[in-house]
This record gives structure tokens, C-alpha cells and sequence, in this order.
């Protein structure tokens, strides 16, 4: 087991290392030069002489060679550089938009996790009633519409017409921004945050909550059905204790890691809510630097996005084992 | 690890295949597919009929879209700006005067070919990357499996917008983006049926009687690793539509005067009160489309492994 | 002002965008904001402000927040808002020499900084030489090719502007130009031209000021760090008032700019009430005007026009005169401008809009739209023997809002017979392709940085601004000598009668740019809660004249 996570951690590095690399190497066959946009941005036509002694400070005339190995001696030392375009440090903004992205992926998978398990449960053991084909429906068509419209309609329905209609201020949601930003234990809203946290959550869980509603109903299906549980049942338990206690554990290997696998990927890939939320994550942040070719701060986000996003994997597959420890970890055929 | 073979995971409905998700135990193959057997199981699977009733009528009306409708795509009416559905529009118009029936009509021969030609990309190198890695092992498995990590770890919107800015907006561009994106999944499944499979007993036998080693791949083991992968591509261009709308939204979809599903959504999102048909149609097909794919898919799934039904 | 890509407000690149930023307003008792504050969602759209220092700003939306942080030597003032007036502000009076090459402000006494530093003549040059810093230098910074020395001091070889001098015991500045320019009294008022204050002589990089406390003059004081998600003005209590004497002493005690995403759930935001303000999102203008109050009907001294390459085969040069002009009279302005802009723009009548001194209506005898004298115009060209071999492409910034425009005029122009494409080119790098030559028939678009007639003439047609903003490398020697010559022309009826002049030799003789529309205001504002919600002619948002209700 130790020896498992030890040579896991291990290949973390030949992933970022590439993953990394390959970034890089792609920067520079973008069209769009470093150098213009930090002496104003894309789109202006600065003097020569400017470009010249900026490219010098910063080294782009080098060798990609020799630019790349300074990028991977800097990048070692915690280097992450700043902005381009507005000369901020990169480790600020990844402090900033880190918190954000992470708290709103944490409500986001809270979500998944008790909505999307307890839906698909219900719907296994009460299949083929009325609530079962709704929940279907429903959860069908939720992985169905573009994020985007999804939010847009939310906002309209619990922001704009509540305002129209003037209800209660406590009932109208928030659309723009993280509000006053008051939390505590780091991830409870406190205060009227929760109302600019509210639609975001729900519209990024939407997708995957729906996905894991289908898929624990599946799995649930198929547990039912199998042979210890019958066993259960025949040896006389409630079925309330069968289904929950011998069936949902075993139900639950797939849906854990569709979760954990969202949860980690949600943290920097959610362009889509944070753009409509105007919520500031890591995602938005990585599509628009890449958009303005600011190199370091598509790096350096990225280089944690990557980071969280296979230490995510790590423990999903080491909590494999307390879920079923039939799977043994050396055994990389079954991953 | 299914959970990431779609490209953007707030957008796209993943396969949820019981195969997809890492576990121990893969579909036992069956020497030889029933197909007529499959398919009998397929009717009688009443949400999965209507889908592919769907997309039978939606492939129909793309291909026939010039005979069905009255105004071409980008043919706009003076002075129809924004007309509400009407017998002259049955869909209205939108912000220039263009009939939004013809545009989603011819809509979705865009979608239906950004959704079949990326995946038919990503099915190809998932394929082939999987079967390798899975039938070889050793070095070539170890290296394909952690190339899949190292594209699972980038985000796809950097990809996305990095091959847009090189090849520019169109819709080839949004079909590479999602076929290149898309195929991380599909290595994985198929490593894991060739996995199981090269352990039966009749791939043995194959050896035994001193077949290649690419007869048996090709012959023997691939037959019989793509049901997940029908199933999967099926619930992939779901997702891949999806995804164009996602692209779309980001401003690197396909561009005006394409008449492609997400970019008219994302232009016509606005005005819901005042012009909600520019949201609704377009949306509505789109909506419409990925779950009939969805519910093929589904009953792909149980049609072919009649043990989970 | 200049042109931007996608991103910023202001450019006119940026036409589509600035359209889309505009709304804002909460219904009543749905704001967030208090009585006395003002929460705007309608100058940010699309992005975060790139820059705020005015050394470094080149787009609209934050100048809107530069110019709520500092005051210039000058204002204009827009009692009349077709006749913006010139005035002393940080100066107290100014005055040129005969042949207007040394200007000499005289500084009022007594002003401060908000941090209570005394506003001197140094800390205009101590602005200036910062801003004119080769290592720092922004894109306005070609401005101080105006200052004698100043082309000295941009290239490096210089410390120093040689032609400032700042003498604080009589609070005299004296500028000497490079060239007699008569208008330099209003350039003079440019946020690039604002005074700082010695702190930033303490920064380590200049590029920290913005990112910091700023310090200004301006009616509005930073209340914090600038961060991504907004910008928070409060009250400068030093501040002395405006051009006329006005303390505007209730004005709004805090404004919060609001950055978002989309321009579309901008809107949705200003509707749910998390605003006072918001841009109207594209399309939207009539329903915005009907349910909440805007800025529509002021006039921005902007235009929106086609340019086309002089230097083309297929399109420019003398012998295609014909070919453009049928063109031009080839496209319906009225349909664009119902279609795409629910009619709340004017039909451009030439490239120089009201509000400009000078401006001549109706000065361009070949844009408005006429079918008939289109067809016979390229018939005549085809009958010279020429003939179109491929479609004439039409570039524009994608994901702007231009596609539509395109659209209608490709049409419009395959009407009579002329085969047409759009040509969408990347929006981040669009204007600096223009620059370099790739536009054939390109869109554009230009707010005026500063009233003038030469900001339009010089700025985007004079061959000195090939590989800037004259993207269709027009070149007419007999033009830029009218503009030389009107640049440095003192009295103004003689100044706008050669500017005039001028803009007849491009738009109807030469037919070298083809415009569509004059801008207007695209802000929404909440009426429930805000009585008045000026904005001049620039653009810009008199922030302290905004005036809320009860």
C-alpha cells in the first residue's frame, strides 16, 4: 500500500513535467508575441525600440531550448513569474482564485454526492414506478442542456423575476461575483454569501449530479441482483438493511470515483459556471490568459490545476481499497 | 476513469457504463455477438426506440433540409428582425431577418457532423492507442497510459483555445479540438477489454495454433472489445454536440454564418422575454439530440450485455 | 478613443463589446448598494480593467475610472454638449504663443493630492517623464512625439523632455511642441497627461502604482487595491471641484465597478437587482429604453466604418474610385442599424460625428444608401475593363458582435453583383494584423480620444499613422498637407474649414473609407434610484454629477 502511493506520487512528476512542457512548447507556436503584449497588450503597435529591450529583460530572444530550462528552473524553485498583461504575481492570483475555485468545486461535489447517490438509489429500488421514470427524465435532460443556458434560465427565474416581483430579499439569489466573500471553517457561507454561491453550485453540479444519479441507480441494479444479496435476504434481513447496508457499500466503487474524479477536475475546468457567475476560479483564469497569451499565468495555474488534479486521483484510488478491499493496489491491470 | 473523457465535465453527459468505471471485473466477451438478438432487446426498450426515432427523423430533415424549407440559412428577409414563430417562420426569425427553422434544419447537419466526425477521431485513436497498450503491455502500455494522464491533467479549454488560435474558428477546428480530447476515455476501456480478453481461453488457443500476433489483435480480440466502445462512441456525440455549444459560449466554436446549434444559443440566450424562440429552438435541439443519444446509448448498453438489464 | 480588440471597452475595435457592457440598475429596494452608493455593472464587461494608470490606459471602460481618479490641466466642459468648451482645471489659466508652438499653464494654488501632497508644476513632469519612460512606456505614449525632446526621451537617448519646464515658486508649466498644434490646450486634459504625486518616485516598478493605492486628484479616491472582480471608488474630501467651480459636494460617497463575464448575465445581474447600472447587452437597447432609463440618445463622438486598403490591387488605388464608391452607396445603413442595433445608432454622414468642433453634417455625398447609383457606379467600373476575379474579403474581430454587420452587408453588396466574404480574424490580434497590412476591406471603429477634428483626420488617415491606425494605408500627399496645415492653424473657422476639406478629398474624391454609424450611449441605469446619470460625448461618465434619488 505505502509502496503503491510512494510510486504514485512518483509518476505525479513525469505527468507534470510533460503535461507542463507540452504547454509550453504550444505557447510558442501560438500566434501573438510575449513581448507586445507586455508592453500593453495584444492589439498595439508599440515602438520597436520597447519590444527590443523587453524582449532582452525576459529573454525571449533565446533559444526555446534555453528558455525552456530557465522556465523549469524557475517553475522548481517556486517560481511562477508574473502577469504579462498586469505585472501581478502569479502565486497572488493563485491565492485568490484558488480559494474560490476550490470552495465552489467542495459545494459543487457536496451536491453530487447527496443529491445525485440518494436520487439514484431511490430510483433503483422503487425501478420502473413513476418517480423512478421522473428522476430518469429529469436527470437525463439535466446532462442535456449547456451549462451555460442552464445558468442563464436559474438566473432568471430565482434572480430577476424575484426582484421583479419583489419578494423577500433573503429569496433572491445572487448572480454576479462571491458577494461578501464570509466564510467559515473555510467552506460554510456565512453571512449573504450563500446567495452568490447558491446557483453557481447547483449549475456546476448539475451535469455530474445527474451522471451520478444514473450511475448509482445502474450499479445499485446490478448489486441488487447479485448473489449475496440474496444470500442477505434469505437469511431473513430487512430489506431497508440489505439495500443499505450490503448493497449501497458495494453499489458505491463506480460512483466514488466518477465523484472524486468530478471533484478534482472541477477545480480547474469549470469556465463555463465561473463565466456565467462571473465567479472568480481558476478556470476562467487559465481560459483567458491562454486567450491573451499570458504565458506565466497559464503556467502556473495550470501547474496546480495539475497538481490537484492527480493528488484527487491519488486518494480516489487509495479509497478504492477502504470501499473494497478485494482490489489490490499493486496490481496496475486493474486500473 | 470515465470520468473525464468528456472534455469539459460541466458540459458534456458521460457515458456512464458500468465498463467505463475502473473495476476488476470487465465484460466477459461472447465469442460472437448476437446482433439480431441485441437488436430484438433494442426494440423493445421504449425510450431507446424513441431516440433512435430521433435521430432517424433529424438525420432525415438535415439531409433534406433544402426540400423542407422555404428560406436558405444565412438568406435573410429585410426586415423580419427578430419575428416571433409564425406560419411563414415556423421558428421566427432572428436578429437579422434569417428564418431560425432553416437555420436549425441545416443546424443540424453541422452538429451531426462535428458529433460523428470527432468522434470517429477520437474512437480512432482511442482504438488503436487502447489495443496497443492493452494487448502489448510492458513499455508501450506503461507509455499510452500515462500520455492519457498527461492529457487528462491539461485543462481542454487550453487546448482548445491554443488550436482555434493556430487554425482558426471553424467547425473542422471544433472537430479536432473534441476529437483530440475525446479519446482518453475510449484507450482506457478498450486497454481494459483486451486486458481481460487476451486471457481467454480462445485467444490462447489463437496463440497456440501460431496465429500473429496482429491476426489475433485484429481478428480474435477487437471484435469482441468494441461493444463498450459502440456504446461509448454513441453517448460521445451527445457530448461532443454539447461540447460544440460549450466552445461556442467561450467564443472558439464554429463562427457566423455557420448555422451550428451552440453558436445560435449562445447569441439568442439573451433576450428571454423578448425573444425567447432565439434561445428555445436552437436550445431545444440541441437538448433534444444529446438525450437521444443518451437513451441509443443506454439502450446500446443493455441491448448488448443482456446481463444488466 | 483607440481601438481595442475584444477586450476592452473603450476601443472602437471594441464597438460590439462596449455595446454589450452597458446596463445596470437594480429595481427598487434590490440593490446592494446603500442610499448614498452606486453599484455599476456596466463599464467592466468582458474582462477585468487591463490598466488603470493613466500612464498605461488605452481603453474606454477604465478610463471611465481614471478619469473619476484624476484631473488634467484641462477640461471640457459639456453645458453644451455639441460644443464641448475647452477650460482650465488643474491650471488655472493657460495660453499659447502666436504660432502655437509654446504653451504655458499657469497651476492653481493650493491643490492637492487626495494624500494632501500639494499639487505642483514638477508633479506634471514628473507624470510626464514617467509616462514617456521607454522601459514603461504605454500606447498612448506616442503623444509626447507632440513635447519637443519628447521623441528623444521615447527612443532612450534622452533623461528628460526637453521642452517642459516646470518652475513651482510661480506654478508656471511652459511646454514647447515639436510642431505648431493649436489643439494642445485640449490634448493637454488627457488622462496620459495627468500629475502624480512623489510616491511614485518610491515604487521599485512602476508597473506596482495600479496595483496599489493609487494616489490622484480626481473627484474619487481608490478605497482599496483594484482586484479582479472590482474596483471600489469612494470621495476624495480634498478634492477642490470641477471646471466650472462645482464641488458636487453630495455626490455618490462610493462607487463599486463591477466586473463581469458575460454581457448577457450582466444584464441578468442589473435586472436581479445587483446593480444601479449595467451596458445594454446587444439587441436589447429598445426593451432596456422601455423599462429602465439610458444613455441612448447621447451622441458619442464615435464612429463605426469599413477601411479599405489604398494600397490593394483588387480594391484600391485611383482606377477602383468606382468600384468603392458603389460599394459604399451599395449598403443599406438603415437595415444595419435597425437589425443589429434596434435602431438606436445615426447613419454616419461622414467620419467625423457632432460633437467634434468643426464638424460638418452631411459632408460625405456617397454614404447613404442608393441601389440604383451603386449598380450604375460598378457597371461604369466594369465597363473600364475591370472585373472582380475572387469575392472581396471583409475582415472583422470575431465574437465581437460584427458578424452580423458582415452579414448584412455582404448581401447587400452581392445585390449589385459585387461577390463578397467575410474574413473573421481573431479578435485579441486583430487591430495590430490591421496595422500590419492585412486588412482588405476591414471593419473599424474609432471613439475620439479628446474633441478634436485632427484626432479623426491625423490619427486615422494621415500617412504618418500607416502601421498604426490608418489600416488602409491611405497616402495622399495633398490630404496630409491639409491636415498638417490644419493641425497648426490657430483660429478655429479657418482650422475647420481645411479639416473639412480634408474629409471631403478622402471620403468623395478618393472614396478611401466607407463609414456605417455614429455611436451613442449604451448605459442603462435604474431610474427608481438614480435621477441622473450623465455621460459627454466622449463617452466618459461624469461620475461626480451622477445624482441618486431622495
Amino acid at each position: 500500500m505505502i509502496s503503491y502511493i510512494v510510486r504514485r506520487l512518483l509518476l505525479i512528476i513525469p505527468t507534470i513535467f510533460f503535461a507542463l512542457s507540452f504547454l509550453f512548447a504550444l505557447f510558442f507556436v501560438l500566434p501573438g508575441d510575449p513581448a507586445t503584449l507586455i508592453a500593453g497588450g495584444a492589439n498595439r503597435t508599440p515602438d520597436p525600440g520597447v519590444i527590443e529591450r523587453i524582449n532582452e529583460r525576459y529573454g525571449f530572444d533565446d533559444p526555446l531550448a534555453v528558455q525552456f530550462g530557465d522556465y523549469w528552473k524557475r517553475t522548481l524553485q517556486w517560481d511562477l513569474g508574473e502577469s504579462f498583461q498586469n505585472r501581478r504575481s502569479v502565486n497572488e492570483i493563485l491565492g485568490d482564485k484558488a480559494i474560490n475555485s476550490v470552495r465552489l468545486a467542495i459545494w459543487a461535489t457536496l451536491i453530487e454526492i447527496v443529491f445525485g447517490i440518494s436520487i439514484g438509489v431511490l430510483s433503483a429500488i422503487r425501478r420502473y414506478s413513476l418517480a423512478d421514470k421522473l428522476t430518469t427524465a429529469v436527470t437525463a435532460l439535466a446532462s442535456a442542456v449547456p451549462v451555460f443556458v442552464l445558468g442563464f434560465l436559474l438566473q432568471y427565474a430565482f434572480a430577476v423575476q424575484p426582484n421583479k416581483h419583489g419578494w423577500p430579499e433573503w429569496m433572491r439569489l445572487r448572480t454576479q461575483g462571491i458577494g461578501p466573500n464570509t466564510w467559515t471553517l473555510f467552506f460554510i457561507p456565512t453571512g449573504q454569501t450563500w446567495r452568490y454561491l447558491a446557483l453557481p453550485a447547483v449549475v456546476l453540479a448539475a451535469a455530474s449530479t445527474a451522471l451520478a444519479a444514473r450511475m448509482t441507480r445502474g450499479s445499485m441494479l446490478e448489486v441488487l441482483r447479485a448473489d449475496y444479496m440474496r444470500t442477505a435476504r434469505a437469511k431473513g434481513l430487512d430489506e431497508r438493511r440489505v439495500v443499505w447496508r450490503h448493497g449501497l457499500r458495494n453499489a458505491m466503487l463506480p460512483v466514488v470515483t466518477l465523484i472524486g474524479l468530478d471533484f478534482g477536475t472541477v477545480i480547474g475546468a469549470a469556465v463555463l459556471t465561473e463565466k456565467t457567475f462571473s465567479w472568480p476560479g481558476l478556470g476562467s483564469e487559465i481560459a483567458d490568459s491562454v486567450i491573451s497569451r499570458d504565458l506565466p499565468v497559464t503556467m502556473g495555474l495550470t501547474l496546480v490545476v495539475v497538481l490537484a488534479f492527480t493528488v484527487v486521483n491519488l486518494i480516489v484510488d487509495v479509497s478504492y481499497a477502504w470501499f473494497d478491499p478485494r482490489i489490490c493496489l499493486g496490481d496496475e491491470g486493474g486500473a | 476513469m470515465s470520468a473525464l473523457d468528456r472534455p469539459a465535465p460541466e458540459a458534456a453527459p458521460r457515458p456512464s457504463l458500468p465498463e467505463a468505471a475502473p473495476r476488476p471485473s470487465l465484460p466477459e466477451a461472447a465469442p460472437r455477438p448476437l446482433w439480431l438478438d441485441a437488436w430484438r432487446r433494442f426494440r423493445r426498450n421504449k425510450m431507446a426506440m424513441a431516440g433512435l426515432t430521433f435521430l432517424v427523423v433529424l438525420v432525415a430533415a438535415a439531409i433534406l433540409a433544402p426540400w423542407i424549407t422555404r428560406y436558405g440559412p444565412s438568406e435573410r428577409i429585410e426586415g423580419a428582425y427578430r419575428q416571433p414563430p409564425s406560419w411563414e417562420h415556423l421558428f421566427g426569425t432572428d436578429k437579422i431577418g434569417r428564418d431560425v427553422f432553416s437555420r436549425v434544419l441545416y443546424g443540424a447537419r453541422v452538429s451531426l457532423r462535428i458529433g460523428l466526425a470527432s468522434t470517429v477521431v477520437s474512437v480512432g485513436i482511442g482504438l488503436l492507442l487502447g489495443a496497443v497498450a492493452g494487448f502489448f503491455g510492458g513499455i508501450a502500455d506503461t507509455l499510452i497510459m500515462r500520455l492519457t494522464d498527461v492529457f487528462l491533467a491539461i485543462p481542454y479549454i487550453v487546448l482548445a483555445i491554443a488550436i482555434v488560435a493556430v487554425a482558426g474558428r471553424s467547425e473542422n477546428s471544433v472537430i479536432l479540438v473534441l476529437g483530440l480530447t475525446g479519446w482518453l476515455g475510449l484507450a482506457r476501456i478498450v486497454r481494459a477489454s483486451f486486458l481481460s480478453l487476451k486471457q481467454l481461453e480462445y485467444v490462447e488457443a489463437a496463440h497456440a495454433l501460431g496465429y500473429s500476433r496482429s491476426r489475433i489483435m485484429f481478428r480474435h480480440i477487437l471484435p469482441n472489445a468494441v461493444q463498450p466502445v459502440i456504446v461509448y462512441g454513441t453517448v460521445l456525440i451527445g457530448g461532443v454536440i454539447l461540447s460544440e455549444a460549450a466552445l461556442s459560449y467561450l467564443g472558439v466554436g464554429p463562427q457566423e454564418p455557420t448555422p451550428a446549434w451552440g453558436l445560435m444559443v449562445s447569441q439568442g440566450k439573451g433576450d428571454l422575454a423578448g425573444a425567447f424562440h432565439l434561445l428555445l429552438f436552437p436550445g431545444g435541439a440541441i437538448c433534444l439530440t444529446v438525450l437521444a443519444f443518451v437513451l441509443v446509448g443506454d439502450g446500446l448498453r443493455d441491448a448488448l450485455d443482456p446481463k444488466l438489464t | 478613443m483607440h481601438r481595442s480588440g475584444f477586450r476592452g471597452g473603450l476601443a472602437a475595435g471594441m464597438v460590439g463589446l462596449s455595446l454589450l457592457a452597458a446596463a445596470c440598475g437594480g429595481s427598487d429596494g434590490g440593490s446592494e448598494a446603500g442610499g448614498d452608493e452606486l453599484v455599476d455593472l456596466g463599464t467592466f464587461v468582458g474582462d477585468p480593467a487591463e490598466h488603470i494608470d493613466p500612464a498605461l490606459n488605452v481603453s474606454l471602460d477604465a478610463y471611465q475610472v481614471v478619469n473619476a481618479l484624476y484631473d488634467g490641466l484641462t477640461e471640457l466642459d459639456y453645458t453644451d454638449p455639441a460644443k464641448p468648451q475647452v477650460k482650465p482645471l488643474v491650471a488655472e489659466s493657460y495660453q499659447a504663443n502666436g504660432d502655437a508652438t509654446e504653451w504655458t499653464f499657469k497651476i492653481r494654488k493650493g491643490l492637492t493630492f487626495s494624500n494632501g501632497e500639494e499639487i505642483k508644476p514638477s508633479s506634471f513632469v514628473r507624470a510626464w517623464e514617467r509616462a514617456s519612460d521607454p522601459d514603461f512606456a504605454g500606447d498612448y505614449s506616442y503623444l509626447f512625439n507632440f513635447i519637443e525632446g519628447g521623441a528623444e526621451k521615447l527612443d532612450g537617448t534622452a533623461d528628460t523632455l526637453a521642452g517642459v519646464k516646470a518652475d513651482d515658486a510661480s506654478m508656471t508649466l511652459t511646454v514647447k511642441l515639436s510642431a505648431p498644434y493649436s489643439n494642445f490646450a485640449i490634448v493637454a486634459g488627457f488622462q496620459i497627461f495627468v500629475p502624480l504625486p512623489s510616491a511614485v518616485e518610491k515604487l521599485k516598478d512602476q508597473g506596482e502604482w495600479e496595483n496599489g493605492l493609487m494616489i490622484g486628484n480626481g473627484p474619487y479616491k481608490l478605497a482599496e487595491p483594484r482586484s479582479d472582480e472590482e474596483i471600489v471608488l469612494v470621495r476624495n474630501d480634498k478634492w477642490a471641484g470641477d471646471v466650472n467651480g462645482n464641488k458636487w459636494a453630495d455626490r455618490v460617497k462610493k462607487i463599486t465597478f463591477k466586473v463581469s463575464a458575460d454581457p448577457d448575465t450582466a444584464y441578468n445581474a442589473f435586472e436581479a437587482g445587483e446593480g444601479d447600472t449595467a451596458s445594454i447587452p446587444p439587441g436589447r437597447a429598445k426593451e432596456a429604453d422601455e423599462t429602465y432609463a439610458t444613455t441612448l440618445d447621447v451622441d458619442i463622438a464615435g464612429v463605426y466604418h469599413f477601411e479599405i486598403n489604398e494600397q490593394d490591387p483588387v480594391v484600391g488605388g485611383a482606377k477602383n474610385v468606382l468600384l468603392r464608391r458603389s460599394m459604399s452607396q451599395a449598403i443599406d445603413r438603415d437595415a444595419i442599424n435597425d437589425a443589429v442595433y434596434d435602431g438606436t445608432r445615426s447613419a454616419a454622414t461622414g467620419i467625423t460625428p457632432a460633437g467634434i468642433p468643426g464638424h460638418k453634417p452631411n459632408i460625405c455625398t456617397a454614404c447613404s444608401f442608393d441601389k440604383a447609383a451603386a449598380q450604375k457606379a460598378f457597371d461604369q467600373w466594369k465597363a473600364a475593363g475591370n472585373s472582380l476575379k475572387a469575392p472581396i474579403k471583409i475582415q472583422f474581430n470575431a465574437g465581437g458582435g460584427q458578424e452580423e454587420v458582415v452579414q448584412i452587408i455582404v448581401d447587400n453588396l452581392k445585390a449589385i453583383g459585387i461577390p463578397a466574404e467575410g474574413d473573421p480574424r481573431p479578435a485579441e490580434t486583430y487591430f495590430s494584423e490591421l496595422s500590419e497590412g492585412r486588412c482588405q476591406v476591414c471593419r473599424s471603429g474609432w471613439y475620439a480620444d479628446y474633441p478634436t477634428y485632427d484626432n479623426f483626420m491625423y490619427d486615422l488617415f494621415h500617412s504618418d499613422s500607416i502601421g498604426g491606425n490608418n489600416h488602409g494605408q491611405y497616402d495622399n500627399p495633398d490630404f496630409d498637407k491639409l491636415v498638417d496645415e490644419a493641425k497648426q492653424t490657430v483660429d478655429p473657422a479657418k482650422q475647420a474649414a481645411l479639416f473639412q476639406k480634408a474629409e471631403e478629398l478622402l471620403l468623395n474624391t478618393d472614396m478611401a473609407v466607407i463609414p456605417i454609424n455614429f455611436y451613442k450611449g449604451d448605459y442603462v441605469y435604474n431610474p427608481a434610484k438614480i435621477a441622473s446619470f450623465p455621460q459627454n460625448s466622449l463617452g466618459l461618465i461624469a461620475w461626480e454629477q451622477v445624482k441618486l434619488k431622495g
